[in-house]
């Protein structure tokens, strides 16, 4: 019988006083941020969802008590950036961007300065952060819970660099290695790829133009790739393709996308792989004399040779191959070039 | 009789292997002077049995020869040659024809094997007189009235000649008084006062011996033109041309079937200096959820004027706008010292994103999808979305000083920003500022080239909160305990404000570290046939421009470029060395550096050489992580590879009967990585390809491909060979090709292409392109059919 | 008989006095114009200072005469013999106007030039000498270069030269047309026939006449500038 009552007394005081918790859940290997994602400020409010905390039991009076602590890169030590204490609310869960509200205001706030100004000088999150949060009785006096979590701020953006295809060049439709740098943190790697119609666009426009031959496609966690066995539209023979290679590092509000390069290159046409080698001819003509903007629009690949007119002085037309084997054989004739 | 027999022997010989030998020629007239028409006049001695007989002449340092069919009056086979024909030293021509029984003759015999022509020696104008030596103008000269001026030689006569009594007609009007003589030069200055008129004018020269009796007459004709006369005829002249091209294509591929319609205009007017240009390009591509893929733009242009109206590239320093697509109006004003250029439109166009799922307050999701939304609205604080974009528009002005000839200076401004209430769901609305300067110098007519360009950026990461507020300020003030100095932040947010949103989202927030600044400085010699060039580049690890967005940041380094043409510009040697590395502000745990060089050699041995290409490239990348490491963070970061890359091509044009275009291209990649993710990989390819050019209108091509690739331990192989054609009928009006690729290894399946082209006149043509895929077993088979419609108005 | 000897002695210095006076003030003589100018050309007359050449600029006796980068300049002496002096050329004039005929003699310090000569009397000569040769030359055209490293080379296109080399091996020769000859510093003379790329060489060295090729792009109108035939 005692021992009944005794059972009956521990069931009813645990639902009297319920079992307290709080639970800190930060968003996995965020790459960066910035600062006002972490400073718990009345002042300063962000939308920025970093982290989230479980409370429990909810509806409840309590004070929560924090502090956030910083282990700068190549250092094994958390240091004290700041610590806070909020006024009395009513227990539920909430994530970062409340706090500093009017439902859940900061009592006090106390950092570290010179901390923080290293932090500010240095300029964007870096190392690791620890946050580490105490749930508190009403008046703040009793402890009822703690947790503690990091935040890893891994190597802010690197440069993505696409290191094949080389611009310019010639390659067969048939096979072409796609290769690239890598980047720490990133999950996932996207493939774009599209024809320029012709040397007067800019790459950019280019590779947002129409229909794309590869359209953002994931290709996984590697380096290379094939690109003819990612492509979704066929390489014309004789036509420019532009390509670009992205990585995506997640994080909040969409995570970060890094972007490379865009690179140009040609795709040989089997019937006339020597179309590329009047272009070369005309460049290497166009450099031995002094420097010209038609040079320039060359090299800068701004010029559709394909589209150009050549006219005599007599206005009968020249063709690209006629111009360059007379360029070459009348070199110590050619006088100047002038833009009109 | 056995004389009889003997000469019919000879005779018949002569008309089997025909061969006439009894030729003479002469000209008429005797001498021939550059210019001047004369006639050549074949004599058969003996014989009259020619039906037709053909001059074939070239001049000197010409390659081809032109044909002229001769008249046959008795004996004489007579041809007049134009004197524009005419040109020192020497005609060689050579006489085809065939007699009345059909044999033909050539004479000189075989000339056109044994090189052994006819030579007519031409003498020069200066000769034309004998005696007076006429130095300008000659024979149908054609010169400005500003090139004019008379000189003439008495070297020969001035013994008997009476110098007070030199005459000269000029359009039949004595000018005989601005004479000067020095020695035996006779002369009259240009800018002396007489009379010229455009088009043809007469000289007459008359000399007189001490006696009084004409010594000496020479008349000639020549020819004024007066540039602004020129330069005013086409001012007046309108010029209208352009062209319109209809394409419609069809794409059925194995993930889905395709049709794309464009339509493409263009226009180029110019009445005298003003130029224009007007383009629209239509497709069936534009989507509203897409970024606009229709075009339109406008051109109105002079020599110091330029106007864009519609989707234009406006081109300013590297670093800060370049290669973007702006729709709205751009223009560029040069006066000479002082010039300026300005561009302002969208470059991003609104696409509203979607809202997925509403998301309760107190639900703790973590997710890169996850915004606030409108909780009155919505019903909810918060919801899972698909992102749109903004819309964004830039603004950006350049004022510059000098021309760029030798010295430019320049200083450019750019803002750009996203419209937060374009959309409705969208994130971190931006905002963006860059400041720059750029500077070129050019010496001794640019073959030293000094270049110069600079930028510092703002990025505002989430404009939507807006200026940071007094109140928010006052407040800061007031609790110190972020140790913010809310004094200077206010005064900043005054200042810039002006130019962009501040808030706690902006960058930088240690602009005295200059992690937002961007250099790139270079200079450039060209001598002697050698091209230098060195280029210096640090960009910030925060530098952001929305004029340039795809720019490497975080990296700085140099890098040497030299190119060098040797042995009469017939061979190219290239060299390039650079080196880079990033973390630049010291914000990760590790510091790459890039080691990249490359060598290229151009051989343009002509005289029936081929063109040979080699080209190497070796890449290295290596931070600075303990290869020995076990840190878990570390090997993630881990990065050591090195990539060679060898390219060689060559082509060649045989004759062989007739003649091949050969080509030759073999590239070998192959990439190390030293680090335990280990991607390496290897790639080799090897094209060969020949043309054949039977004739002007028909040739046919084949070429085989040998393909070997492996990425981290998958090999992808495949063998192809293409062989194929092109034939042009009815006088070039239809010109068909077809060609068949087999592949077979990894990649198995066939190509065949078809196309034809037909002019339906000389400015309409069509085109029309089949591509038929036979795939392997398991894939569907795919077509793309292209066919257009162009149109070019002269 | 004194009388007379008194005239003789007396007259005969005067002739004397006056001849030497005439030979002596034929030092300088117009022995050329210059027709056409390309770009950059000057020219200096003793110790004046380089000035620019303009056409109908005269080209007196030890005139020097000096082309630029791309220029050319067209002068023809006064028996209407052509010179083309090709760029980055330095010539000097030296002629000699005697009693019969007028003595031509240009001296080419570096570069090129097109030589087209008319037929030369018995009495007049025209002459072409460079650091390492002489050519003789009577009705004849030709280029004659003279090298980096000294050395001349001469292609001959009609006529035919009397050369004669300078250096340590002096030789001479007859050169015919349709030949090339290179006469090295140490004096030897190495004649060939003359190879395609040489006669395209000639052929372009001929060309004095500016036109233009108009390359026509959607980014800017440009023309090429070159020399064509006159």
């Amino acid at each position: 019988m005692k021992l009944k009552f005794f059972l009956l007394f521990f069931i009813c005081s645990l639902k009297i006083f319920p079992q307290n918790s709080i639970n800190i859940l930060v968003f996995p290997a965020i790459s960066s941020t910035s600062f006002s994602a972490l400073i718990p400020s009345n002042e300063l409010q962000n939308n920025v969802r970093i982290f989230c905390v479980d409370v429990s039991p909810q509806g409840i009076p309590v004070v929560i008590k924090g502090t956030f602590e910083w282990k700068k890169v190549g250092s094994n030590v958390f240091l004290e950036l700041g610590n806070f204490e909020t006024n009395q609310f009513i227990s539920k869960n909430f994530c970062n961007e409340e706090l500093g509200t009017a439902e859940i205001p900061i009592k006090s706030f106390q950092s570290n300065q010179q901390l923080i100004d290293e932090n500010l000088q240095i300029g964007v999150p870096s190392g690791v952060y620890r946050i580490n949060l105490a749930l508190y009785n009403f008046d703040g006096t009793i402890l009822l819970a703690q947790d503690s979590e990091e935040l890893s701020f891994l190597n802010p953006a690197q440069t993505l660099q696409i290191i094949n295809p080389r611009p310019n060049l010639f390659y067969d439709p048939g096979n072409l290695l796609v290769e690239w740098t890598s980047i720490a943190g990133a999950d996932d790697y996207f493939i774009k790829a599209n024809t320029r119609s012709n040397p007067s666009q800019s790459l950019e426009e280019a590779l947002n133009s129409g229909i794309p031959l590869v359209n953002n496609k994931s290709v996984g966690l590697i380096n290379s790739v094939n690109l003819r066995e990612i492509l979704e539209r066929e390489l014309e023979p004789s036509s420019e393709v532009v390509i670009q290679v992205s990585a995506n590092v997640p994080g909040p509000l969409g995570g970060n996308r890094i972007f490379s390069q865009i690179v140009n290159f040609n795709v040989v046409n089997p019937e006339n792989p020597l179309v590329n080698v009047n272009e070369l001819r005309l460049r290497n003509i166009l450099r031995r004399l002094t420097s010209s903007q038609l040079l320039a629009l060359i090299e800068n690949n701004q010029l559709n040779l394909n589209e150009i007119r050549i006219l005599k002085e007599d206005n009968s037309p020249m063709t690209i191959e006629e111009l360059v084997n007379f360029l070459e054989s009348n070199f110590e004739n050619i006088l100047r070039i002038e833009e009109e | 009789m056995s004389k009889t027999l003997l000469f019919f022997l000879f005779f018949f010989n002569q008309l089997l292997f025909g061969q006439f030998e009894n030729f003479d020629y002469k000209t008429n007239p005797p001498e021939v002077f550059e210019n001047q028409n004369f006639s050549l006049i074949i004599e058969l001695l003996e014989f009259e049995n020619v039906n037709q007989a053909v001059l074939f002449f070239r001049g000197f340092g010409e390659g081809d020869f032109i044909s002229k069919e001769m008249i046959i009056q008795g004996n004489s086979l007579i041809v007049e040659i134009d004197g524009r024909d005419v040109k020192p030293p020497f005609i060689d021509c050579y006489v085809k024809g065939l007699t009345e029984n059909g044999v033909e003759f050539t004479y000189p015999q075989k000339a056109f094997e044994t090189k052994n022509f006819i030579r007519i020696d031409i003498k020069n104008k200066t000769e034309q007189s004998g005696e007076l030596i006429l130095l300008n103008p000659v024979q149908d000269d054609i010169l400005t009235k500003e090139e004019f001026f008379i000189a003439f030689s008495i070297l020969r006569v001035k013994e008997s000649l009476d110098l007070t009594k030199i005459r000269i007609m000029l359009n039949e009007l004595d000018i005989s008084r601005l004479i000067q003589i020095s020695d035996d030069l006779v002369y009259i200055p240009q800018g002396s006062q007489f009379e010229l008129k455009t088009g043809v004018n007469s000289l007459k020269i008359f000399l007189y011996d001490k006696s009084g009796k004409l010594l000496k007459e020479l008349s000639v004709l020549f020819q004024i033109i007066s540039e602004i006369q020129k330069k005013e005829f086409e001012k007046i002249k309108f010029v209208l041309n352009g062209s319109a091209e209809l394409n419609l294509s069809n794409e059925n591929l194995r993930y889905g079937s395709n049709n794309f319609n464009r339509l493409n205009l263009l226009v180029n007017s110019n009445y005298g200096s003003i130029f224009s240009n007007a383009n629209v390009f239509i497709t069936n591509e534009e989507k509203s959820f897409l970024q606009p893929q229709n075009r339109f733009s406008f051109l109105l242009y002079n020599n110091w004027f330029k106007l864009n109206i519609g989707d234009h590239f406006p081109s300013f320093p590297s670093l800060i706008l370049s290669g973007k697509r702006v729709r709205g109006f751009g223009t560029d004003i040069k006066l000479g010292f002082i010039n300026f250029q300005a561009t302002y439109g969208e470059i991003t166009r609104k696409i509203e994103g979607n809202l997925l799922t509403l998301i309760k307050r107190d639900t703790i999701v973590l997710d890169p999808n996850l915004i606030k939304i409108d909780s009155i609205k919505y019903g909810q604080p918060f919801g899972l979305v698909r992102f749109g974009n903004f819309s964004r528009k830039i603004f950006a002005v350049r004022p510059y000083f000098g021309s760029g000839e030798n010295f430019q200076l320049g200083f450019t401004y750019l803002h750009s920003r996203d419209d937060e209430n374009s959309i409705e769901f969208g994130s971190k609305p931006r905002e963006n500022l860059v400041i720059g300067s750029d500077l070129f110098l050019g010496f001794d007519n640019k073959r030293i080239q000094f270049n110069f360009q600079g930028a510092f950026s703002f990025l505002n990461n989430d404009i939507s909160l807006g200026n940071i507020s007094d109140s928010t300020l006052d407040s800061l003030k007031n609790n110190n305990n972020l140790g913010i100095d809310a004094d200077l932040l206010r005064k900043i947010r005054d200042l810039l404000g002006n130019f962009i949103t501040v808030n706690q989202h902006i960058s930088p927030l240690n602009p005295h570290k200059l992690p937002t600044l961007a250099l790139e400085t270079g200079l450039s010699l060209n001598y002697l046939g050698n091209y230098f060039k060195g280029n210096y580049t640090y960009i910030g690890n925060d530098y952001s421009s929305f004029g340039q967005n795809f720019i490497r940041t975080d990296i700085k380094g140099f890098q040497i470029l030299d190119r060098i043409s040797l042995f009469e510009n017939r061979v190219f040697l290239s060299l390039t060395y650079e080196r880079l590395n990033d973390n630049l502000q010291k914000t990760k745990i590790t510091t790459t550096t890039f080691n990249n060089y490359e060598t290229a050699l151009s051989l343009y041995l002509r005289n029936n050489f081929p063109i040979i290409n080699f080209s190497f490239s070796n890449f290295d990348t290596k931070n600075d992580i303990d290869q020995f490491t076990n840190d878990s963070l570390s090997l993630m970061n881990m990065i050591n590879d090195n990539i060679k890359v060898f390219n060689f091509s060559s082509s060649y044009d045989l004759k062989y009967f007739i003649k091949h275009k050969l080509s030759f291209n073999f590239i070998n990649s192959s990439k190390t990585d030293l680090t335990p993710k280990d991607f390496s990989s290897k790639f080799n390819s090897f094209n060969f390809s020949i043309q054949n050019i039977w004739k002007k209108d028909l040739n046919t091509f084949i070429k085989t491909t040998f393909s070997n690739s492996k990425i981290k331990n998958t090999d992808f192989d495949y063998f192809s060979i293409t062989l194929g054609g092109r034939l042009s009928l009815f006088e070039n009006k239809l010109t068909n090709s077809a060609s068949l690729s087999v592949f077979s290894g990894d990649l198995k399946r066939s190509v065949l292409d078809l196309s034809a082209r037909y002019s339906f006149m000389k400015n309409l043509y069509s085109n029309f392109n089949l591509r038929y895929i036979f795939n392997s077993s398991n894939i569907k088979n795919e077509s793309i059919i292209n066919f257009s419609l162009r149109y070019e108005l002269y | 008989m004194k009388l007379y000897s008194k005239l003789l002695l007396t007259i005969v210095p005067i002739i004397i006095f006056i001849g030497s006076n005439n030979i002596a003030t034929k030092k300088t003589y117009t022995a050329a114009v210059v027709t056409k100018v390309i770009q950059e050309v000057k020219h200096k007359s003793g110790n004046e200072d380089w000035q620019t050449t303009k056409p109908l600029t005269q080209l007196k006796t030890n005139d020097l005469l000096k082309t630029g980068q791309k220029s050319v300049a067209v002068l023809k002496y006064v028996d209407g013999s052509i010179l083309r002096v090709r760029e980055n050329s330095t010539i000097v004039i030296l002629a000699d106007k005697r009693e019969k005929g007028l003595i031509k003699n240009t001296k080419i310090e570096n570069g090129k030039l097109v030589f087209d000569v008319n037929k030369q009397s018995d009495d007049d000569k025209f002459i072409i000498t460079t650091p390492t040769a002489v050519a003789t030359i009577r009705g004849t055209s030709g280029l004659i270069e003279v090298l980096d490293d000294g050395s001349t080379l001469l292609l001959l296109q009609t006529g035919s030269i009397e050369l004669e080399s300078l250096g340590l091996n002096r030789q001479t020769s007859v050169v015919e047309a349709g030949t090339s000859s290179l006469i090295n510093p140490d004096g030897n003379i190495i004649t060939n026939e003359l190879t395609e790329q040489q006669k395209q060489s000639l052929s372009n060295a001929y060309k004095t006449n500016e036109k233009t090729i108009k390359v026509q792009t959607n980014r800017g109108n440009f023309k090429i500038y070159y020399l064509d035939s006159e």
